[in-house]
C-alpha cells in the first residue's frame, strides 16, 4: 500500500516537473519577441511579427507605400475584429492618395494630416503590438521608424442589447448589458450625465488580458473601500478571466462560505441604483454580468422592481422573499424533525393521517426526504439545461411519474410530495441564495435526522452564525448587534417610499444624505 | 487545526448524550395511543389496563379512523403495560394520548397518586391528557365504545370533558399534570370530572356526572353537576351552561337564563381567628326559555328576573360552601391556595390546621346579572 502511494507521488511530481518546463520554454520563447521593441528596419520588423503570429491566419499584412515620401508601410491587423470599410477608407485610401507635405516627423505627419482616425496610440514594445493587433486594433510600421501606431478601428459583431432572461421584469427599463464593456459602460453613462462618474480601467489575466472597470461616483463611494478594491484586483495573477465570477471568487471576504459576498447583475438600471448607494461596480469585458461590490445580506431578498412599484407591494413581496428563504431551507428538516421525533407534537388528527401514509411505506422519512429533494434538483438542473421546446415533457415526467404514481404505489407519501413541492417552491423565490439554500437544506435535514429538533436548532443556530459572520469588502454583511437606527433600516425590512428614503446605508457611503439635505450631490 | 477538528468532533460527540431519550422512531412502526383506562380488581389483585390505538391496517383515506383496544393485565401497572407490549408488535406511543380514566374502584382501594406518578415519570407521556372518573364497573367500559361506527372514542370523551365549561357547566376539567400538582399542593386536593354511562334511545352515550373529591390520595364524595356549575364560578372558569330559576312553587314557572360571560372575583379579609372570604359574581345572560308568564319587555319585571337569579346564584354558591365545608370538609374551593398565594405568612401560622380552620370560615356571597337580551320571549 505504501509502496503504491510512493509510486503515485512520484508520478504526479515527474508530471509536474514536465509541465514547469514546458511552461518555462514557452514563456521564453515568447518573452524574447515580445520584449523586442521596434526595429528601423521595416523588414526585420515584418519577420518579427509573423514569428510572433506564426500558426495564426487571421492575421492580415498590407504593405504599401505612402504618397510622395515614398515610404515603405506595413499594415498588421487582425481580420474580423476590425472594420475593414474603415481600414481601406480612413487608412489605406488616405496613405496612398495624400502627399504629405511637412518637415515634421514622418509618424508626426502621417497621424495629423492623413490618417483619418480618431485614435492614435505610439508603441514601441512588441508585447503591446501583439495585445493592440488581438483586441482589433490595426498597427501601421513605417520604414526607418522606431515607432509603430495602433489605429482604433475596433469592430465586432456583437449581441444587440436585449432584456436579461435572468432578470426579467414586469415593470421599469428593459435593457440589458450585453458582453462589450464599452457599450455595457456607455448604458451606464447615457443615464448618469455627470463627471461625477469615475470609471478606472484595469487588465487582468495573463493570457486573456481582459479589460475590467471599476465604476463608482467619486462623491459618494468610502475611498479606502476603493483602495482596498483596486489593489485586490491588481493582486490577481490569473491566465484567464472569462466571468465575473472569477473574479468573485478570488477577491471575496469569507473564501468558503456558500453565501455570496458580491452582487451579479445584468440590469444598468440596477447598477446604477447600486452605484448610488455608495457601491462600486465591476465591469469585466465578455460578460453581461457585472459585479457591485459591498454586498449586504438584505441584497439577496431586494429586486431592482422594489423601486418601481408601490412601496407597499414591494415591502411585502421582501417579507415573502425572507419568509421563503426560512422556508426552504427549514421545511423538509422540520418535518423529519416532527415526523421522526417529536410525533406528540402534532395534532393527533394530523399525526394519524400521516401514520397511516407511513404505514404502506418501505422507507425512513428521512431517507425519502433526500431522495425526494434529489430528484427535484435533478428536474430543476434538467430544467435550466433543456431546450425550452422539451420542457413540456419535463412537467409531465414530474408530475406524472414522480408526484402521482409514486404516491399511487406507496413509494412516497403524499406529505413528502407536499414538503418538497413547498421546498421546491420557494426556493425559485430567492434565486440568489440558490447555493446556500441547498447546502443548508441539506444540512439542516442531517442534523435533524440525527438528533431530531435539538439537532435542528443547532444547525439553524450555525447558519445564522455563519450569516452573520459574513463580510464583503470587510463591510459587515448583516448588523445584529447595535442600536436600531432608522437610517439603517429604510430599505431593509420595509421599502420606505421614496419620499421618506433619504439615507443611504452608512456602512457603505460616507456621504449618507440621499435627499433634502445640504450636502447632496 | 487539528484542535479544532477535535474541538468538533467532541461537540458532535456532546450532542448524542444531549439528545437524551430522543431517538428516531419512524411513524410506521409506532401504535398511536389515544386513550388509557386503568381498572383495580381487588380480588384477584390486578391491576387491568386498556389502551384505545389508532387502528391504522384497515384504514383507507376517504373513512373515518377507527380504533381497536387492547387490555392487558399484571401485578403492578408496569407490568400490566409491559404485558400488553407483547400483544402489540409495535411500540406503543403515549405522546398523543387524549384521556386517563380510572375506576372508581381504584380510586377507592388504591388511590391515583402512585399510578400519576409512574405516568409522569415516563418520558414521552402526554402530561396535558385529560383525567376522568368511571362511575360504571370498569373504566374500560366507558373507553370502549359501544357503536364501532363512531370512531375514537377517547377523543370524544376529551371533547365532553374539555367543552364542557362552556356547554353544560357541570364539572371542571383537569390535565394529568394538574392532578398531581394539586395532590401535592399543601390542600391535596382535587376534583376530577366523573363519567357514566346513560341509555338515551337505545344508544349509550356517556355523559360527564358532575366531579369526584380526592383529598390526600382518598376517596371523599363526589359533586353534582348542578353544584359543579358553582363550582366552576367560584373558579372563575365559568364560560356558559344554563341557570334556571324558578319563580314559584309552580313546576312551569321557570326561567332558563343562557350564561354568555362570567367573572368572579374573590377576596378575604381576616379579623382575629375569623376569616371571611367575600365572593363577587358578574353574570352575563340571556333569556333563553320562558314557561313562566313573565313579561320582559316590561322594565320592571326584568330587574325582578335579576333580583330571582341573582338571589338564586348566592343561594346555590352558599349551599356548595356549607356542602365543601360541612359534609366533605375538604377546601376543594382553593379558598388554602389564595391565603397562600396572597398572605404566605398568614399561611404559614395555619396551614397545619386548615382542615379545621376551612370549616369556620366565613363566606360573603354578592352576585350581580346582567341581562342583555330578552329575546323575542313575551
Amino acid at each position: 500500500m505504501r509502496h503504491k502511494g510512493r509510486d503515485m507521488f512520484n508520478k504526479r511530481k515527474r508530471a509536474q516537473k514536465i509541465q514547469q518546463e514546458f511552461d518555462k520554454r514557452i514563456s521564453q520563447l515568447n518573452d524574447v519577441l515580445a520584449e523586442k521593441t521596434v526595429s528601423s528596419d521595416l523588414k526585420e520588423n515584418l519577420v518579427t511579427t509573423k514569428r510572433l503570429f506564426e500558426s495564426m491566419e487571421l492575421i492580415k499584412y498590407k504593405s504599401l507605400t505612402v504618397k510622395g515620401a515614398f515610404l515603405d508601410c506595413l499594415l498588421v491587423y487582425c481580420d474580423g475584429m476590425v472594420s475593414t470599410e474603415m481600414v481601406n477608407q480612413s487608412i489605406v485610401r488616405p496613405l496612398m492618395t495624400r502627399k504629405v507635405e511637412s518637415d515634421r516627423p514622418i509618424l508626426d505627419a502621417l497621424t495629423t494630416q492623413v490618417l483619418q482616425v480618431a485614435e492614435t496610440t505610439r508603441l514601441t514594445a512588441f508585447s503591446d503590438i501583439v495585445e493592440e493587433i488581438m483586441s482589433g486594433s490595426t498597427v501601421l510600421f513605417v520604414d526607418s521608424c522606431t515607432e509603430a501606431v495602433a489605429l482604433n478601428t475596433r469592430d465586432y459583431v456583437l449581441r444587440a442589447v436585449d432584456e436579461p432572461e435572468n432578470e426579467k421584469s414586469l415593470v421599469g427599463p428593459r435593457e440589458g448589458f450585453t458582453e462589450s464593456l464599452l457599450q455595457n459602460l456607455t448604458q451606464i453613462i447615457r443615464r448618469v450625465h455627470t463627471n461625477e462618474l469615475k470609471t478606472k480601467m484595469l487588465t487582468i489575466g495573463r493570457r486573456t488580458k481582459t479589460s475590467v472597470c471599476v465604476c463608482y461616483f467619486d462623491s459618494l463611494v468610502d475611498k479606502k473601500l476603493l483602495g482596498r478594491l483596486i489593489d485586490q484586483l491588481r493582486s490577481i495573477d490569473i491566465d484567464g478571466v472569462l466571468d465575473v465570477n472569477y473574479i468573485t471568487e478570488l477577491i471575496r471576504d469569507n473564501k468558503f462560505s456558500v453565501f455570496r459576498t458580491t452582487g451579479y447583475t445584468e440590469r444598468p438600471d440596477t447598477v446604477i441604483g447600486k452605484l448610488l448607494e455608495g457601491r462600486m461596480a465591476i465591469f469585466v469585458d465578455g460578460t453581461p454580468m457585472v459585479l457591485t461590490v459591498p454586498y449586504l445580506f438584505i441584497e439577496n431578498f431586494q429586486s431592482s422592481e422594489d423601486y418601481y412599484f408601490n412601496y407597499f407591494y414591494s415591502s411585502f413581496a421582501r417579507w415573502i422573499r425572507i419568509l421563503a428563504f426560512f422556508l426552504t431551507v427549514t421545511v423538509p428538516a422540520f418535518y423529519i424533525a416532527v415526523v421522526a421525533f417529536h410525533q406528540e407534537m402534532l395534532p393527533i388528527n394530523l399525526l394519524i393521517r400521516i401514520a397511516q401514509e407511513r404505514q404502506a411505506v418501505p422507507l425512513p422519512a428521512s431517507l425519502e426526504a433526500v431522495i425526494m429533494l434529489l430528484i427535484f434538483d435533478v428536474l430543476r438542473e434538467t430544467g435550466v439545461r433543456m431546450p425550452s421546446n422539451i420542457a413540456q415533457t419535463l412537467s409531465i415526467v414530474g408530475v406524472l411519474v414522480i408526484g402521482q404514481s409514486a404516491v399511487e404505489a406507496n413509494l412516497v407519501t403524499a406529505p413528502m410530495i407536499i414538503i418538497v413541492a413547498a421546498t421546491g417552491i420557494t426556493s425559485l423565490l430567492v434565486p440568489k441564495l440558490n447555493a446556500p439554500v441547498i447546502f443548508w437544506r441539506f444540512a439542516l435535514l442531517a442534523f435533524s435526522t440525527a438528533f431530531g429538533f435539538f439537532g435542528f436548532a443547532i444547525g439553524f443556530s450555525l447558519m445564522i452564525m455563519q450569516i452573520n459572520n459574513l463580510s464583503s469588502l470587510g463591510v459587515e454583511q448583516t448588523t445584529l448587534s447595535g442600536h436600531f437606527r432608522r437610517s439603517a433600516n429604510e430599505d431593509i425590512f420595509l421599502r420606505l417610499p421614496w419620499f421618506m428614503l433619504n439615507k443611504r446605508p452608512k456602512k457603505l457611503s460616507p456621504n449618507s444624505t440621499r435627499q433634502g439635505g445640504n450636502n447632496d450631490d | 487545526m487539528i484542535r479544532r477538528l477535535v474541538a468538533v468532533v467532541l461537540l458532535f460527540a456532546a450532542l448524542l448524550t444531549l439528545g437524551g431519550c430522543w431517538n428516531y422512531r419512524g411513524l410506521d412502526q409506532l401504535s398511536i395511543v389515544v386513550g388509557i383506562a386503568i381498572d383495580y380488581d381487588k380480588e384477584s389483585r390486578l391491576y387491568h389496563l386498556c389502551y384505545e390505538i389508532v387502528d391504522l391496517s384497515g384504514m383507507n383515506k376517504e373513512a373515518a379512523i377507527q380504533s381497536k383496544t387492547l387490555t392487558s393485565s399484571g401485578e403492578t401497572l408496569f407490568e400490566a403495560a409491559r404485558n400488553a407490549k407483547k400483544k402489540e408488535a409495535d411500540k406503543l406511543f403515549l405522546g398523543s394520548a387524549q384521556v386517563l380514566v380510572f375506576s372508581h374502584q381504584l380510586v377507592q382501594e388504591m388511590g391515583i397518586l402512585d399510578v400519576l406518578d409512574w405516568f409522569l415519570r415516563d418520558a414521552e407521556c402526554r402530561e396535558s391528557m385529560c383525567v376522568a372518573i368511571s362511575q360504571e364497573d370498569t373504566a374500560a367500559e366507558i373507553l370502549i365504545s359501544s357503536e364501532k361506527s363512531s370512531g375514537m372514542m377517547s377523543t370524544i370523551l376529551r371533547e365532553i370533558i374539555m367543552e364542557d365549561n362552556e356547554i353544560t357547566a357541570s364539572a371542571n376539567h383537569v390535565q394529568l399534570f394538574q392532578v398531581y400538582n394539586d395532590l401535592n399542593t399543601p390542600l391535596h386536593c382535587t376534583a376530577i370530572p366523573t363519567l357514566r354511562r346513560v341509555k338515551r334511545n337505545g344508544d349509550d352515550i356517556t355523559e360527564l356526572n358532575g366531579s369526584t373529591v380526592i383529598h390526600e390520595d382518598r376517596y371523599i364524595g363526589v359533586i353534582s353537576p348542578e353544584m359543579g356549575k358553582y363550582l366552576l364560578m367560584v373558579y372563575n372558569e365559568l364560560k356558559g351552561g344554563l341557570i334556571t330559576v324558578a319563580l314559584s312553587d309552580k313546576p312551569s314557572d321557570l326561567i332558563t337564563l343562557e350564561v354568555f360571560e362570567s367573572y368572579t372575583s374573590t377576596d378575604f379579609t381576616r379579623d382575629g381567628d375569623q376569616i371571611t372570604f367575600n365572593i363577587k359574581t358578574t353574570t352575563f345572560v340571556t333569556a333563553m326559555e320562558n314557561t313562566a308568564d313573565l313579561g320582559l319587555m316590561n322594565r320592571s319585571n326584568l330587574d325582578y328576573l335579576k333580583d330571582i337569579a341573582q338571589r338564586h346564584i348566592e343561594e346555590s354558591i352558599h349551599s356548595l360552601v356549607y356542602y365543601c365545608q360541612q359534609e366533605l370538609k375538604t377546601d376543594i374551593l382553593r379558598f388554602g391556595e389564595m391565603i397562600y398565594k396572597r398572605d404566605n405568612k398568614f399561611w404559614n401560622e395555619i396551614g397545619d390546621t386548615w382542615g379545621e380552620v376551612f370549616p369556620t370560615v366565613q363566606v360573603n356571597v354578592s352576585s350581580r346579572v346582567e341581562i342583555r337580551n330578552a329575546g323575542f320571549i313575551k
